[in-house]
């Protein structure tokens, strides 16, 4: 666990983008390189929204297409502005997921057998990933008792109660620097002891 | 940039600060900003990696929360909560008071004059209330003629219960109040010796 705050933000090391009009337009002249280029920046953030949305059911399946989409698309001449490309393919990811939904819930209306390619998996997490969650929670709660009980109240209202900062702000008379400070401050020591709990079990390993 | 144009929007170029991709993952952001979050974890890894560890702080922070309100409720139920024994205990208790002041008043009356005349073996012999103050006031005709009398109660069994001197010129002796139940007054000699017994009734 590393969570940032705004204060230690990744700062620099910005992604490295080509020129999308560039890309776009070798796309578009079916060059390969600029398949091969189109395809290296965009696949990993594709199969992380589309991963996000299905899980990892034919999830190359379901690159592949967007990947179509956006190549025949371009090569169409439908992308009339390159520079929106990051744009249109985030629309095309978009308008993959809706699709894949919207068949997946017609099939389940219509089919009495399911089909599990027109499914939306089973998001549950694995064993290991949920002995995982579970540590973490238990760690979220070691912290939670440790907070003076206004900081443990602003936190409840953020993220349970979804109070908004001003709401949490006005009723608890806090300042906004000192909202943030109770945020920031509760992020740093769940890492903290995430990263202690860590330390432990590769401890217990050695032995 | 073309996108800056809108204003609100940031370089998509940039990385989002830790406050946008927590919104982002409350769902709390504006559609422009969900926009420009999205498009750059399209390209940048690094934002992508820590929008997951945000994330699962945030996952863990919701369970601990509502499990922390959870034992809130719990624990205030438990404070408020009446045992089940408390009812009876009041009971007892308020028993227990009604019994005590219905003595206190009993006992605070003024004392029941009780003429004692009816020996043993001719019945009950006088009666008197419980749990008042008994002046007794036995037959001494034809007694002999001393000082004082030693008088004695005994309940039926013949366990003594109370003991009292009784002066011959008053005649009559204030003895504390009885349970209800048949009682026999003895009248003694000061050495010991037993003139007569009366028969009580207490009710």
């Amino acid at each position: 666990m590393n969570i940032e705050t705004r204060s230690d933000a990744l700062t620099g090391n910005e992604p490295q983008v080509p020129s999308w009009s560039g890309l776009v337009e070798r796309v578009r002249a079916g060059d390969p390189s600029g398949l091969e280029q189109l395809y290296a920046v965009f696949v990993k953030g594709v199969r992380f929204f589309l991963w996000r949305q299905f899980g990892p059911q034919d999830l190359d399946d379901k690159v592949h297409d967007v990947f179509l989409i956006i190549t025949q698309s371009i090569q169409r001449g439908e992308l009339r502005e390159p520079e929106r490309l990051m744009g249109y393919v985030r629309t095309v990811v978009r308008r993959q997921v809706a699709a894949h939904i919207d068949s997946a819930v017609a099939a389940r209306r219509t089919q009495q057998s399911l089909d599990p390619a027109m499914t939306l998996s089973d998001r549950e997490p694995d064993p290991e990933r949920r002995v995982l969650e579970k540590e973490n929670q238990d760690v979220a709660m070691r912290m939670l008792g440790a907070l003076p009980k206004r900081d443990r109240e602003v936190l409840i209202r953020f993220y349970l109660q979804e109070q908004t900062a001003e709401e949490i702000c006005r009723e608890l008379n806090l300042t906004h620097t000192q909202f943030r400070l109770i945020k920031s401050r509760a992020k740093a020591r769940y890492g903290e002891l995430g990263r202690r709990r860590l330390s432990q079990r590769a401890g217990f390993r050695r032995t | 940039m073309e996108l800056l144009a809108f204003g609100i929007m940031r370089d998509i170029h940039c990385h989002a600060d830790a406050e946008d991709l927590e919104s982002y993952s409350m769902g709390a952001s504006s559609v422009e900003e969900t926009a420009r979050i999205e498009e750059h974890l399209l390209i940048c890894e690094d934002c992508r990696d820590r929008l997951q560890q945000g994330e699962g702080f945030l996952n863990s922070m919701q369970v601990a929360a509502r499990q922390w309100r959870r034992d809130e409720k719990a624990l205030k139920r438990r404070g408020w909560k009446i045992p089940a024994w408390l009812p009876v205990l009041a009971a007892a208790c308020a028993l227990v008071l009604v019994v005590v002041a219905v003595r206190a008043v009993r006992s605070t009356g003024p004392a029941v004059a009780v003429s004692l005349t009816a020996l043993r073996g001719n019945g009950a012999g006088s009666i008197g209330p419980a749990r008042r103050e008994l002046s007794l006031q036995p037959d001494l005709t034809g007694l002999a003629d001393v000082p004082a009398y030693r008088l004695e109660i005994v309940d039926q069994t013949g366990r003594p219960v109370r003991l009292a001197a009784l002066p011959r010129t008053q005649g009559a002796v204030a003895v504390p109040g009885l349970a209800a139940g048949q009682y026999f007054v003895r009248l003694y000699l000061p050495a010991g010796n037993l003139l007569r017994e009366y028969g009580l009734e207490i009710r």
